[in-house]
C-alpha cells in the first residue's frame, strides 16, 4: 500500500506524545535492590519493563482517562503516560529480576549477583 | 540572613532526592540512607492530588493513590462535605509503616447524595456525583 506524501508530511507535522515522569524510590537490602514507581491509573498490562545494557526504561500506558464531555473545574493530576529512564549504577543479576504491579505501584526486585552478596567469612 | 546547610535542609525529601537524581544523570541507585528510610515520604502522602470534573448528569472527582488498596479507603459524607481519608500500608521487608491521609471537599447542592458511587482501580480512586434531575439542564420549548 502506498501512503500519499501530504499525508506523510502530515504525520511528521503531529505533536509528539508527552509523558509525565512517576515518583520512585530505589531502596537496597541485603540481596536486592528494590525499585517502586508510582504510576496511579496503570494496569498491570499497562507497564513495561526494558532493560538495555545498563539502561533501564520503565513505562507506563493508561486505562483510564478522564470522560470527554467532562468539563475540568480543578485539575491537579497529569494525565500523560508515564516514562523512566534510570541507568544502571550498581551490579545487578539481571536474569533474576522480578516485577510486580498492584494498585498503581510497580515494584522490581533487583537481586544482586552472588559475589556482591555479604559473606561470612569462618574464622580458624 | 537565614543560612541553610543544603545537605541537611534537604534530607528527608523525596522531591529533593529525586531533583538531585535528576541532574546527576539519573543513576539508578545514589547512597542517601536517610531517604531509603523515609520511602515516599509523609510529607509526600499529606498532598493528596485530585480533579474535579463537572459532566453533563454529574459531577467527577479523581484521586491518586497509588500503592493503597481498596479496603484502606474511607469515604464519608457529612452536611455536603465529602471526606476521602485511609492508610497507606508500606510494607518494607518486615517492617510495615502506616501513612494517613485525607481530604475533604464540598459537594455541589445540585448532587443527589444517595447517588453519589466511588470506584478504586488501579490506584485511581474515582467518585461520581450525579445531579438531581431537577437540576440537570434542559432545553426548555419556546411556544
Amino acid at each position: 500500500m502506498s501512503i500519499p506524501l501530504a499525508e506523510n508530511e502530515l504525520r511528521t507535522q503531529e505533536p509528539t506524545q508527552t509523558f509525565r515522569r512517576p515518583n520512585y524510590d530505589v531502596s537496597e537490602s541485603e540481596d536486592h535492590y528494590q525499585l517502586r514507581v508510582l504510576m496511579p491509573g496503570v494496569p498491570k498490562e499497562g507497564v513495561n519493563v526494558a532493560l538495555n545494557g545498563r539502561h533501564l526504561e520503565v513505562g507506563g500506558t493508561r486505562s483510564q482517562k478522564p470522560g470527554e464531555d467532562w468539563r475540568p473545574i480543578l485539575s491537579e493530576l497529569n494525565w500523560d503516560d508515564y516514562k523512566l529512564n534510570l541507568e544502571l549504577n550498581v551490579a545487578v543479576n539481571e536474569d533474576a529480576i522480578d516485577a510486580n504491579v498492584s494498585d498503581g505501584l510497580l515494584s522490581l526486585t533487583l537481586p544482586k549477583p552472588e559475589e556482591e552478596k555479604p559473606r561470612t567469612i569462618p574464622i580458624h | 540572613m537565614t543560612l541553610l546547610r543544603p545537605e541537611l535542609y534537604r534530607s528527608n525529601s523525596l522531591e529533593s532526592l529525586l531533583h538531585d537524581v535528576f541532574s546527576n544523570g539519573d543513576p539508578f541507585f545514589s547512597y542517601r540512607p536517610e531517604a531509603a528510610r523515609s520511602g515516599f515520604s509523609r510529607k509526600d502522602w499529606s498532598k493528596l492530588r485530585a480533579d474535579f470534573f463537572e459532566g453533563p448528569d454529574g459531577f467527577h472527582t479523581v484521586f491518586e493513590l497509588p500503592g493503597v488498596s481498596k479496603s484502606d479507603v474511607n469515604l464519608e459524607l457529612e452536611n455536603s462535605v465529602l471526606r476521602v481519608s485511609g492508610t497507606l500500608k508500606e510494607k518494607r521487608g518486615e517492617d510495615e509503616t502506616n501513612y494517613q491521609f485525607s481530604r475533604s471537599l464540598a459537594v455541589p447542592d445540585e448532587v443527589d447524595p444517595s447517588k453519589i458511587s466511588a470506584e478504586m482501580k488501579d490506584g485511581l480512586l474515582t467518585i461520581n456525583l450525579p445531579k438531581r434531575e431537577e437540576t440537570k439542564a434542559r432545553t426548555i420549548e419556546v411556544k
